[in-house]
């Protein structure tokens, strides 16, 4: 990166193709390759909801995808959700989490848009009784409540520093006490207001959300990548919050908790955020 | 009388009718999945229409219904228009 580009920044930055290939190589699977280069066998369109208005699509030789067209975010307010799916993933995949399913963009038929790997036989956590119902008896061992406790406390803290305004019951699915962040446009927000499906503040934050973290807070070439990678699909400001909330939670990581209080420490002002 | 369902994606791509929530006497019924209509009666679902969004439930009546196409519409399980029959 030259150095003018690293002092002052620079919004929509193109590397050269053969760093992009480079940088784009250290964490992508073998999933985004089948997303991003099977033919597509079949599509149906999904019904109802508000946005978006999703497609299923079957590609040929196995596999499924949810495809989200660019050309269906009608409301200016939804421009640009499709990217913010990939961009969800990516910072899951380098973050280690595991929540999102494999998220790609591609083209398909002429339109561009987001296709995420289909999780099938999942229910949308409102299909599911990860708490029991009044007067009903739990439904979940020990074990299933502590490793569904270990994969909300991740998600909670995924959707921390994404900043999330929009994660309930109909975007996160639940397959055998594992837990599946979808429709994640509404990430990367900048100072409006963050919507969690559950809240741990000051609830010790387990070893292993540290430990994953740490290892990435620590993996001074991955953050620059990654960085690079979400210039590629969201606003400078957006990808400057999004590394000023690392900052932030680095420092709640080393003290052990996140404070209730500390909702408004995420929420920032891109026009005064430090180059 | 209005009212609206929820599709449940399944895995060859299509969806099936899983519940229905619908207006009855000024209040809010829904019938169908279990598990779901008791989340929606003790969890609700969030009013995008106020910002930041409020929790509503079955009890506020036409808003609630209008509100569910915001809420489910991932694709995994999705919310229709409200309908009259």
């Amino acid at each position: 990166m030259k150095f003018v580009e690293r002092a002052f920044g620079s919004p929509k930055r193109e590397l050269p193709k053969e760093e992009t290939e480079k940088r784009k190589n250290p964490l992508s699977s073998a999933e985004e390759e089948i997303l991003e280069m099977r033919e597509k066998a079949s599509s149906k369109d999904i019904i109802g909801g508000c946005s978006s208005r999703p497609v299923f699509v079957e590609f040929k030789d196995d596999g499924a995808g949810i495809f989200k067209l660019s050309s269906r975010e009608e409301k200016l307010e939804h421009v640009g959700n499709y990217k913010k799916e990939r961009a969800a993933y990516l910072a899951d995949r380098f973050l280690g989490f595991g929540l999102v399913p494999p998220t790609v963009i591609r083209e398909i038929d002429g339109e561009i848009g987001s296709v995420q790997e289909f999780v099938p036989d999942a229910k949308t956590a409102a299909e599911a009784y990860l708490t029991p119902a009044e007067g009903k008896e739990p439904t979940l061992t020990k074990e299933q409540k502590q490793s569904l406790k270990l994969e909300l406390f991740k998600l909670w803290f995924f959707d921390y520093l994404l900043y999330n305004r929009d994660r309930h019951g109909g975007n996160l699915l639940v397959k055998e006490n594992k837990i599946y962040a979808i429709d994640n446009g509404w990430t990367f927000r900048k100072n409006d207001f963050y919507w969690p499906f559950c809240r741990f503040f000051d609830t010790p934050i387990p070893q292993e959300v540290k430990d994953a973290f740490e290892r990435f807070y620590s993996w001074k070439e991955g953050k620059e990548i990654l960085r690079d990678l979400l210039s590629e699909l969201l606003d400078k400001d957006e990808v400057d919050c999004f590394f000023k909330r690392v900052e932030v939670v680095e420092r709640f990581v080393r003290q052990g908790t996140i404070p209730e209080n500390a909702q408004s420490a995420l929420k920032f002002d891109p026009g005064i955020i430090e180059k | 009388m209005q009212y609206v369902e929820f599709y449940k994606l399944k895995n060859d791509g299509s969806q099936e009718v899983i519940a229905t929530c619908g207006m009855k006497d000024g209040v809010v019924v829904c019938e169908g999945d279990e598990a779901l209509i008791e989340n929606l009666a003790k969890d609700g679902i969030l009013d995008y229409s106020q910002s930041p969004p409020q929790k509503i439930f079955p009890k506020e009546g036409p808003r609630f219904l209008e509100q569910l196409k915001y809420n489910f519409k991932s694709g995994y399980l999705n919310a229709s228009e409200i309908k009259e029959k």
